[in-house]
């Protein structure tokens, strides 16, 4: 473990422990199954960790939990009526690069589209959309350097404000276009990284954050989900897999040992998956944690696309077939 | 209850339920500030207590209970 991080030893704690975020999540199940919400609500609503929510909330300092209120005041307007005339979409893969060009513009540094699937909605929601646009906004990585402090938390709040703001141009656009969009910032309705995986923005690594080529998991997510035609993109292979079987790194460096070296089962799955309840302490007792990321090797900045190619060659000289 | 994006999100083009809606937002937005002005400080001075005296603060006894009570 690096000392440089805090020792993981809570002054605050449950008496009667909730059920475990394990549980809920699924780990262990073999069958397949949608996904309940544990933490990360939206305020809106009482979960089973919700106290622990609130209590990390309520100790934040006063700049970070406000920049948070303002982003909920922002993305009321995430959703909005659609413009009477409809632009019809003859080529659905001008209309992508179109969005995509836009959201570039606008700042993203990621962009995927796929389509809705019903695992990026928790159990007993719904969302009738078609397709999804994924967007990835990179964090300051000299910043993120500072992880566990205030520094650190300002600048994950700011990205997802931006990356809300991005996502909420986008939407808007395609509304003006007289098709239904809805942006989805700071969401506790989507589950942004099932959409990302499959939309090709990267791969779910061991510290159970998507890996993407550029910016390795240095990045917050959101997501526009909308009806205009659009074409996709497909899921890639980037070698995450390869680096995450043998790097150690946001294993060792990880002070709740939160982060497992084993793929395991969940809901019908075998993936990556990071111990909730570890984490969530931790998570708490550090502002956001976000130790996993800032130690990725993948997230040092211009580091992806060469150790991708590294990863994917010495694969395919194990393995020529 | 619903979602935050089922309460204050409206795809409607008139503008009355839009001006209701930023009001309750604008409303529920005050309380939350206002949470971290009354039980956040009793949470932070509780919180700083536990961490001095190294002792544990349970949270189903502090946040919990304001919410039943």
């Amino acid at each position: 473990m690096a000392n440089r991080f805090p020792s993981p030893d809570y002054h605050f704690g449950y008496r009667k422990a909730p059920v475990s975020g394990n549980t809920i999540n699924g780990l262990g199940e073999m069958a397949q199954r949608r996904a309940r919400q544990v933490f990360h609500g939206s305020g809106a609503r009482k979960l089973e960790w919700s106290s622990l929510e609130t209590f990390f909330g309520l100790t934040m300092p006063l700049h970070i939990y406000f920049r948070n209120a303002l982003n909920r005041w922002k993305l009321r307007k995430a959703d909005g009526p659609i413009a009477r005339k409809r632009t019809p979409v003859s080529e659905p893969a001008d209309m992508s690069s179109q969005l995509k060009a836009i959201a570039r513009q606008a700042g993203a540094g990621a962009v995927g589209i796929t389509q809705m699937t019903d695992d990026a909605l928790y159990e007993g929601q719904t969302a009738d959309y078609q397709t999804a646009i994924v967007i990835a906004l990179p964090q300051d990585y000299e910043t993120m350097k500072a992880v566990t402090t205030v520094k650190a938390a300002a600048e994950t709040v700011d990205t997802y404000r931006n990356v809300s703001r991005i996502v909420m141009v986008l939407a808007a656009h395609i509304r003006s276009l007289g098709w239904r969009a809805r942006a989805y910032g700071e969401s506790a309705d989507l589950l942004h990284i099932p959409l990302a995986i499959n939309a090709g923005i990267g791969q779910l690594g061991k510290h159970g954050s998507v890996i993407g080529t550029e910016f390795g998991s240095n990045f917050r997510l959101a997501s526009v989900l909308t009806d205009i035609p659009l074409a996709t993109d497909s899921a890639v292979d980037i070698g995450v897999d390869d680096l995450c079987l043998g790097c150690q790194r946001c294993t060792i460096d990880c002070p709740a040992d939160a982060i497992s070296d084993q793929q395991q089962w969940v809901r019908g799955k075998k993936k990556w998956y990071v111990d909730f309840d570890r984490c969530v302490m931790y998570f708490v007792k550090t502002l956001g944690c976000g130790i996993c990321i800032e130690v990725c090797p993948w997230s040092r900045p211009g580091r992806g696309p060469s150790l991708s190619q590294t990863l994917l060659a010495k694969r395919a000289k194990r393995d020529p077939t | 209850m619903s979602s935050f994006e089922d309460q204050f999100y409206r795809t409607d083009r008139a503008v009355w339920p839009r001006i209701k809606r930023d009001l309750s937002l604008a409303i529920w937005i005050a309380k939350l500030i206002l949470t971290w002005f009354t039980q956040g400080r009793r949470l932070r001075k509780a919180s700083c207590r536990a961490l001095r005296e190294e002792n544990v603060l349970y949270l189903d006894d502090l946040i919990d209970s304001e919410k039943d009570g």
